[in-house]
């Protein structure tokens, strides 16, 4: 019977390797390899062609103690501002919904509906609002608030804000329904008893509502702030390119520039790539641990 | 009881007309694109707020028809999402029910060790596949995308499915072993009528994802006959920038299977998206 079993448990052993085994190639070949590949041609010098020599830590240091990496990392960080709006829009939005009003449903439709849009399609659509002879500057000069048509992309003094309105704008719905699922999470009986101890609306909001929701809060962080790292790269794509010079040229565009469009740097994008994905780790990892203190705090 | 009731209701409309102001500020935004993208250049030079119904045209979405190939950037999209699609829902399914129901040696190593791509970006690794796509002559082929979705898209579907194959009670595995199910058979009459969810919710935040997606095809379709919906747009917008009504009928094309598809399914999507960001 014993041997009968084994024997049984063996083969679903090996049934199961079986169904792992095709993911974990596609995951060796497409993933593991390329990675292996990025960290060692990022000790190299290569440009796609004839060179390719290794040049140890060269690329890191000349990274780490140029300018252009500390620009980078400073726009991207820049864009982050765009975070607080983000939270405190999404949780506004959500407590709204809450109240169930006739329409609620619609509503939070209206709101998500940028989340489902292409990015890219949104940046268009920005750059065509904010354009030299597009709608905003016609309505502005027509009231009489300015008094001719701005660049608004061509300023970094207004093309940051702008792109962190279109941050906002994109991603205040997604904010909205996070926020939703954690107020669904809090038991009806936590607020009734605030309710019956007196507390009024906005207190039960402050006092009982905000903190059961910092958890929400930390994950939407760590998801927000690795997508600007990360993802941001359709939004100055469609609205900046970067520009003007290097001001809203973040650390993921830069990757794509060194690679595929000037100069062929690839061995050093390879170098901006990996020191990207140590952000991306050491920041999750970061936040993480403040969550925990902030939870500490919170008993 | 009704001296209580009028306060509620003074409540509701409050929250009722701040929702639909703000409301405003995403509508607004897409009826300007709707409405100009049915005008042409002159009329909307001359007034660009006004909705000018008697105006409107069909013209530009007929030039977008028979000289931008619409359809043909539509089916090299549909073709690259279908693909990596069915791969990755396979693959993933075959591989979550294994990590969630059957127990084998190192099946912890292996999860974390999928797990850990996710967390790679796509910046690294792109670079890479690049110079194999080229050496294996998959630039301009579809393939090389496809592949790479599935890469990406096989670790975070075993993710999101294995959390919900854990939920199917182990009893009803048992007994439909009992009936003489075998192990793989179970995957068809089990697990994914019982995980279906989880699947088609993988499936929608997939469609959606790679129908919208820019960085991959951008590098690896570059010809005209290869390139995406999304790419092809990018290339439209900047080769008519004098023509806002013009690039908008491009826009509302690239946009448009997707929100039919998030309209027609968008309960079931938004309720997915809760439960998934609780846990």
């Amino acid at each position: 019977m014993k041997e009968h079993r084994s024997l049984q448990q063996r083969k679903t052993e090996q049934v199961a390797l079986l169904l792992v085994l095709p993911s974990l190639a596609f995951v060796l070949l497409i993933k593991a390899y390329p990675l292996a590949m990025a960290i060692l041609n990022s000790f190299t010098n290569w440009n796609g062609l004839s060179r390719h020599d290794f040049v140890g830590l060269r690329n890191y240091v000349t990274l780490l103690t140029g300018t252009e990496f500390w620009i980078l990392l400073r726009n991207t960080l820049v864009l982050l501002l765009y975070l607080p709006f983000q939270i405190a829009g999404g949780l506004i939005v959500a407590v709204l919904l809450y109240e169930e009003t006739p329409g609620w449903r619609f509503f939070r439709t209206v709101f998500y509906l940028p989340q489902v849009l292409s990015t890219v399609v949104i940046g268009f659509l920005f750059t065509i609002l904010f354009g030299f002879s597009g709608p905003v500057n016609r309505l502005l000069v027509q009231s009489g608030i300015l008094e001719k048509p701005v660049e608004w992309l061509a300023d970094a003094r207004t093309s940051i804000p702008i792109l962190i309105l279109c941050l906002v704008w994109i991603n205040i719905g997604w904010q909205s329904l996070i926020f939703s699922g954690g107020l669904s999470a809090i038991p009806p009986s936590v607020l009734e008893a605030a309710r019956i101890d007196g507390a009024g609306y906005w207190r039960t909001l402050l006092r009982v509502t905000l903190p059961m929701l910092m958890r929400t809060v930390e994950y939407s962080l760590i998801v927000s702030v690795i997508w600007v790292f990360t993802g941001i790269f359709p939004v100055i794509f469609s609205m900046t390119k970067g520009g003007p010079g290097r001001s809203t040229t973040t650390i993921d565009y830069m990757i794509y520039v060194k690679a595929f469009v000037s100069g062929n740097q690839l061995g050093m994008a390879c170098a901006l790539a990996m020191i990207l994905t140590v952000i991306v780790i050491f920041v999750t990892r970061l936040q993480m641990l403040a969550a925990d203190k902030l939870d500490d705090w919170g008993d | 009881m009704q001296a209580r009731r009028k306060p509620v209701t003074l409540r509701i409309i409050a929250v009722f007309t701040m929702l639909t102001l703000m409301s405003l500020t995403f509508l607004y935004p897409l009826c300007f694109l709707i409405v100009t993208s049915l005008k042409d250049k002159p009329h909307y030079v001359a007034d660009q707020f006004g909705p000018g119904i008697t105006h409107w045209s069909l013209t530009n979405y007929v030039t977008m028809l028979s000289q931008f190939k619409i359809v043909e950037k539509f089916s090299n999209t549909l073709y690259v999402v279908v693909f990596s699609l069915v791969i990755i829902t396979v693959f993933a399914v075959f591989a979550s029910y294994a990590f969630a129901k059957l127990s084998f040696r190192g099946s912890r190593f292996l999860f974390l060790f999928l797990l850990f791509f996710t967390f790679i970006p796509g910046q690294v690794t792109m670079i890479p596949m690049y110079v194999v796509f080229s050496g294996m002559g998959l630039i301009n082929n579809p393939w090389s995308v496809i592949l790479s979705y599935c890469s990406g898209g096989i670790p975070g579907g075993i993710l999101l499915m294995t959390a919900a194959f854990r939920a199917i009670p182990g009893e009803v595995i048992e007994s439909a072993r009992i009936d003489g199910v075998s192990t793989v058979s179970m995957v068809p009459r089990i697990i994914v009528p019982m995980g279906r969810v989880a699947i088609i919710i993988n499936l929608i935040m997939g469609f959606i994802g790679y129908w919208n997606d820019l960085f991959l095809p951008l590098l690896y379709l570059q010809n005209e006959k290869s390139k995406t919906i999304i790419v092809a747009l990018a290339a439209l917008v900047s080769r008519y920038s004098n023509d806002p009504t013009y690039q908008m009928a491009g826009m509302v094309l690239a946009i448009l299977p997707v929100m039919v598809l998030f309209l027609s399914l968008q309960r079931f999507i938004i309720k997915g998206l809760m439960v998934g960001a609780i846990k």
